[in-house]
């Protein structure tokens, strides 16, 4: 059956001498791979639409009962010329489509997925400064697509809202993501991670505003690292065979 | 076994572990064998051999080479001012095959792949940085033009800096004998960037 889509590139890996293998995360089939033949040669046409972080527009010939599937075209949907200027464009961009081939399942379509996906390449490419925040957003956004959204509007306890509590720190609990104040526990870590009360508005904010916007949420150095490990940590415990994203390791230890 | 002999099912079996090679192909190579006459045969596992046995990685630029350090490496006809860093030992023969370039390799070995789990500690990153010293007026990367290639001379970039040595890139864009029609807008707009006064 031969099909259009759009979708971004998560992956690529060469295959025979000039062809490729491409991970694609499309907007109608979800993950899927195909084989792209001839790509590497210099006569072929659309080996640059076939990078990761491209948004492109791809026909294959999609074949029933099968996991490896047939591309016949590809085109550069939204041309993204800014994600490889600078190191932490790079590695952000990266970072958010490793997030997305680790925790989707292959041929299972989620077009909320691939929106928030496109939507956030879009972010890291147009943002002036801030491109990590752009990645949190996606992933606080990607935990409730995925049936494990965090809850920070109100304490677990005393049922005050966010916006009312004036607290030093609290305690997210990594297993229903919700959230109890400092008032509530006091100093005693019962079963949870600790969070700053900056961090957790700042996780707030991420969760509850437009990609877009993330970037313009100033955050220190120290307290963006503490938001990854933590975002990582709550990944690890709800997606099985979760690891840390590669990409960030690579953007942190160049700084 | 389809084969009567289990010599040839063996020598298919070997064949089809190579690159590229499916099993007919694999057939087709083993039976191409077992028509040629044995000194041919010969020479042709001797090659095989010596290339295991004689073959190394030169210890300065780690090219491939029979000698250490390599034939590039230890000419004083070389500018030993400026480095080429390039991925692989094949892209040092397609840069030599330019006659342009008269200076020293480093080959870094892959590249950066976060994806792939691939980072600066699986390339020679560290020998490149032991070899600069202050004769060295210029590295250049010579890259591929992709994420991967893209993700290393950003990185090398960012730790050649403090060093205070030219480092430059190769130029992107459209090849000789292409059409401009047919070049996509990625490849188009590193043209337009790296665009030349005449």
């Amino acid at each position: 059956m031969i099909v259009e889509t759009e979708g971004v590139i998560l992956h690529g890996m060469n295959y025979r001498d000039t062809s490729k293998i491409v991970t694609v995360y499309t907007k109608k089939f979800g993950k899927i791979k195909v084989v792209a033949k001839g790509v590497r040669s210099q006569k072929n046409k659309f080996g640059s639409s076939l990078e990761p972080m491209t948004i492109a527009s791809i026909v294959l010939y999609k074949k029933e009962h099968k996991d490896l599937h047939l591309l016949s075209k590809s085109e550069i949907a939204v041309v993204l010329n800014r994600l490889q200027e600078n190191q932490e464009r790079m590695y952000c961009g990266l970072a958010v489509v490793e997030l997305v081939s680790m925790v989707m399942h292959d041929e299972d379509g989620n077009g909320k997925v691939y929106e928030l996906l496109t939507e956030s390449l879009t972010a890291v490419n147009a943002a002036e400064k801030n491109h990590v925040n752009v990645l949190l957003s996606f992933m606080m956004k990607l935990f409730g697509e995925l049936g494990f959204g965090m809850n920070l509007q109100k304490c677990s306890v005393c049922q005050k809202s966010i916006d009312e509590l004036d607290v030093t720190h609290a305690f997210l609990r990594l297993s229903d993501g919700t959230m109890t104040c400092s008032d509530c526990t006091g100093d005693l870590q019962t079963n949870g991670t600790k969070v700053s009360g900056g961090m957790l508005k700042s996780l707030y904010y991420l969760q509850e505003n437009e990609i877009k916007q993330a970037s313009s949420l100033a955050l220190s150095s120290n307290v963006k690292n503490d938001l990854i490990a933590t975002l990582e940590s709550y990944l690890r415990y709800h997606s099985e065979g979760s690891r840390t994203l590669k990409s960030l390791s690579l953007l942190y230890s160049t700084q | 076994m389809i084969y009567t002999s289990e010599t040839i099912e063996q020598l298919i079996e070997e064949f089809a572990q190579l690159p590229s090679i499916g099993r007919k192909t694999a057939q087709r190579l083993a039976m191409h064998l077992l028509k040629m006459p044995r000194e041919e045969v010969v020479k042709f596992a001797k090659a095989m051999v010596d290339v295991k046995d004689k073959v190394r990685y030169c210890s300065v630029c780690f090219n491939i080479t029979e000698s250490d350090p390599c034939s590039i490496c230890s000419s004083q006809k070389r500018n030993r001012k400026t480095i080429c860093v390039v991925e692989e030992p094949n892209d040092v023969i397609a840069v030599e095959k330019t006659h342009e370039f008269n200076g020293l390799y480093h080959v870094l070995g892959g590249a950066l792949s976060p994806l792939d789990g691939i980072g600066p500690e699986d390339l020679k990153v560290k020998e490149l940085l032991s070899r600069l010293n202050d004769d060295i007026d210029e590295i250049i990367l010579a890259l591929n033009p992709n994420v991967e290639g893209e993700t290393t001379t950003l990185y090398l970039a960012k730790l050649l800096k403090p060093l205070s040595i030219k480092t430059t890139r190769i130029a992107r864009g459209l090849p000789i004998g292409s059409d401009l029609e047919f070049a996509d807008e990625a490849t188009l707009t590193r043209a337009l960037e790296g665009r030349v006064a005449l």
